[in-house]
């Protein structure tokens, strides 16, 4: 469940019936539950302190409008009743807070034909989801929840803040904690630990995992406090002996780093470009057998950051065809809710392909070709009320220009050309229901390399499974990554350039 | 039209060559050179802040209207100068310390410039003394601080404390911004302004300095 037991409150206690505070009722999962909330505090503070999920992508600083809830009774000071964002309510009075209307349930579909002889469970932390897979000497079974520390905002860099403050780093280790232990659980059928463990996530997660302070690579020169790996035996997590893959850098993390053993991005021949798409964009290229790797800014335009963007969860658009009439696809063919990565990159690129924007990312007036609604001039309708705004264009651009200028800069530095490559992996929650060519013509990826291009699916969590299967490739991936030149682009000269070009489709 | 709107015309579709070509036409014609910055140029920028604020035009279409801007300019600053014209204002602008993102602080550079400021740019992961030393040392009137991380923003508050403490708060304007900025942050910290876009930045500026 998605309800943290450790930071559920004390129960009511009678004597707080007094002026300063007044009484908060939340529900969720179809349970009311009451608390005594003290007054003034913001509505999303409160729910992450009493244990509810309220997902707040920018950390609860206004600025995404995220967080919505639904007052049912009572009013907040400013934002009143109703839909309202949970950061800017501040609770004067009782009030009913309902969050069912608000969430959704995490799916993600898993790379198959990979298998293994040993047993244990491989995990991969994503900042936003976790995944794992058991593997009980013949099957391999999975399963994926989200991430329970996204009550701390969505992206690392959010999370990193939260942990200046210390409680935060141990609220959120015992979130990602619990969230494993459940995984593991769902997994295996019951409450006793594994054996063995493969643990990949990016360097954040890794260090939050560890009770270690990410602080550090919060501002630069973004300095890691450990990247090697190493053995937890830590008696909260239900993995007797959990492996820790070794990372490369601070924002290439172990979870990347897994990536190249999923995929043949060790070897010693070809040109081969590995693109990990989500919050923060990740790039390696292997040049012959040396490596090279930046991280690039996408943002979280490809994770359900415009107007009607939702995470890959059900009801949201994830495929969008158009054959003179549109055909969508939603994730477990739901009623049509948001759009997702993949729905968003193929309506952009359907409006590019139909004249509805031109080269510079701006809306053409009358040529929406799909529209079944044309009431304002900046939005281009999907269904009755999902639709892209010329608003959400401009964010999108800037992500796809951050990947794609991230593989161009990146290929250069390592004296290869967009024709050298051979072939180019895309991992991430984006490949799963992606289109390439769409990807391509919306320039999420360099147009050169669309018929080289393979969705890989989450390469971290194989890269996982590979490493539980095979200890050896840990030390062959070390001794690789030890030697991995890391650029880093956000004071690239080149980069800033290149960027700047590619913000155009 | 008349020539002023073909300037800022010109400006707007970053037609660089045939703007400089018109101002010097126009110069040669006996034009005055303040009219031609603030009725032809400065009214082209101005178009173009007002539609990028309205998501119409992007990054790309600022950047090559300013390089216009910026040639033109070179052939219209001799007789600016002859004419004993001056900027507005002077701006000291930075990304803060810890963080190395500048891609908005030059849109706002470019914007400011645009309606007429000196922009002092100190460029990425810049602290406060060499804020307070450009403040002192170019007599500035306002100070930028940009900032793209959660993590750093709050360095935001040591700068503005800093330049209080130098005895410098009462003589510059502070203006913030970045994609983590609010409003809400800004009366917090304690800084005059918050502005969204560039374009707003320049705008505020401007009104500061008028």
């Amino acid at each position: 469940m998605l309800i943290l037991p450790m930071l559920l409150p004390p129960p009511r206690s009678p004597r707080h019936t007094v002026r300063d505070f007044c009484t908060v009722t939340v529900k969720q999962h179809g349970r009311t539950t009451c608390y005594d909330c003290e007054k003034n505090i913001d509505l999303l503070t409160f729910l992450q302190r009493t244990g509810h999920l309220v997902v707040a992508p920018c950390g609860g600083n206004g600025k995404c409008g995220k967080c919505v809830v639904n007052v049912t009774s009572g009013e907040c000071a400013v934002t009143g009743s109703g839909k309202v964002r949970a950061c800017r309510s501040i609770v004067k009075e009782d009030i009913t807070v309902d969050l069912d209307e608000a969430e959704g349930k995490g799916i993600e579909k898993f790379f198959s034909g990979i298998s293994t002889d040993k047993t244990g469970i491989a995990v991969d932390v994503g900042t936003t989801t976790i995944a794992a897979a058991y593997c009980d000497g013949k099957n391999i079974r999975y399963a994926s929840c989200l991430n329970s520390q996204s009550v701390f905002g969505s992206d690392v860099i959010s999370r990193i803040r939260a942990c200046s403050d210390v409680r935060n780093l141990e609220k959120m280790r015992d979130a990602v904690t619990n969230d494993i232990n459940g995984l593991i659980r769902s997994l295996t059928g019951c409450d006793s630990a594994v054996e063995n463990g493969v643990i990949a996530a990016n360097t954040t997660m890794l260090h939050i995992l560890c009770g270690v302070s990410p602080v550090s690579m919060g501002v630069a020169p973004f300095k890691p406090t450990f990247l090697d790996a190493k053995i937890v035996t830590d008696s909260n997590l239900l993995i007797k002996k959990a492996t820790l893959v070794c990372g490369i850098s601070a924002y290439v993390g172990a979870d990347v780093a897994a990536g190249l053993v999923a995929t043949d991005m060790l070897g010693d021949s070809g040109v081969k470009v590995l693109m990990d798409i989500g919050t923060n964009g990740e790039v390696v290229v292997n040049n012959n057998g040396v490596l090279w790797c930046a991280s690039t800014a996408a943002g979280p335009a490809f994770e359900g950051a415009c107007s009607c963007g939702m995470g890959g969860v059900d009801g949201a658009i994830s495929r969008i065809g158009f054959d003179g009439r549109l055909n969508i696809q939603t994730i477990n063919g739901t009623a049509a809710k948001g759009l997702c990565g993949s729905g968003l990159t193929d309506a952009i690129a359907l409006l590019i392909e139909n004249g509805g924007i031109d080269e510079s990312g701006a809306f053409c007036n009358g040529k929406r070709p799909f529209l079944e609604k044309s009431d304002f001039n900046d939005r281009a309708y999907i269904t009755c009320d999902v639709y892209v705004s010329q608003k959400d264009i401009r964010q999108f651009q800037l992500a796809k220009s951050a990947l794609c200028s991230g593989v161009t800069v990146l290929l250069k530095k390592a004296g290869a050309s967009l024709d050298d490559v051979d072939r180019l992996y895309i991992a991430g929650g984006l490949g799963y229901y992606t289109d390439i060519s769409n990807a391509s013509i919306a320039g999420v990826i360099p147009r050169q390399l669309k018929d080289k291009a393979i969705a890989v699916g989450n390469s971290s969590l194989q890269g996982a499974i590979r490493i539980l299967d095979d200890r050896s490739l840990l030390d062959v991936l070390k001794e690789k990554t030890s030697k991995c030149n890391v650029v880093e682009l956000s004071d690239d000269a080149d980069f800033a350039e290149t960027y700047i070009e590619n913000l155009s489709f | 039209m008349n020539t002023f709107d073909e300037m800022a015309q010109l400006l707007e579709r970053g037609k660089a060559k045939d703007l400089t070509a018109l101002v010097e036409q126009q110069l040669a014609a006996g034009v005055s050179p303040k009219d031609i910055l603030t009725e032809g140029l400065i009214k082209g920028m101005s178009i173009i802040g007002e539609k990028f604020k309205n998501n119409e035009v992007f990054v790309p279409e600022v950047l090559i209207a300013a390089r216009a801007m910026n040639m033109a300019l070179k052939v219209l600053k001799p007789a600016l100068v002859n004419e004993g014209v001056q900027s507005i204002g002077t701006v000291v602008l930075c990304t803060v310390k810890g963080d190395l993102h500048d891609i908005g602080k030059n849109l706002v550079k470019i914007m400011m410039e645009g309606v007429g400021f000196n922009v002092v740019d100190l460029g990425v992961d810049c602290g406060a003394d060499k804020i307070i030393d450009a403040i002192r040392r170019y007599n500035a009137d306002i100070v930028g601080l940009s900032s793209l991380l959660t993590t750093t923003m709050v360095n935001m508050k040591d700068i503005i404390e800093s330049i209080d403490q130098a005895g410098l708060r009462d003589k510059v304007k502070i203006m913030i911004g970045g994609a983590p900025v609010t409003q809400q942050f800004a009366d917090e910290i304690g800084a005059d302004a918050y502005t969204p876009d560039a374009a707003t930045a320049a705008e505020v500026a401007k009104a500061y300095c008028a």
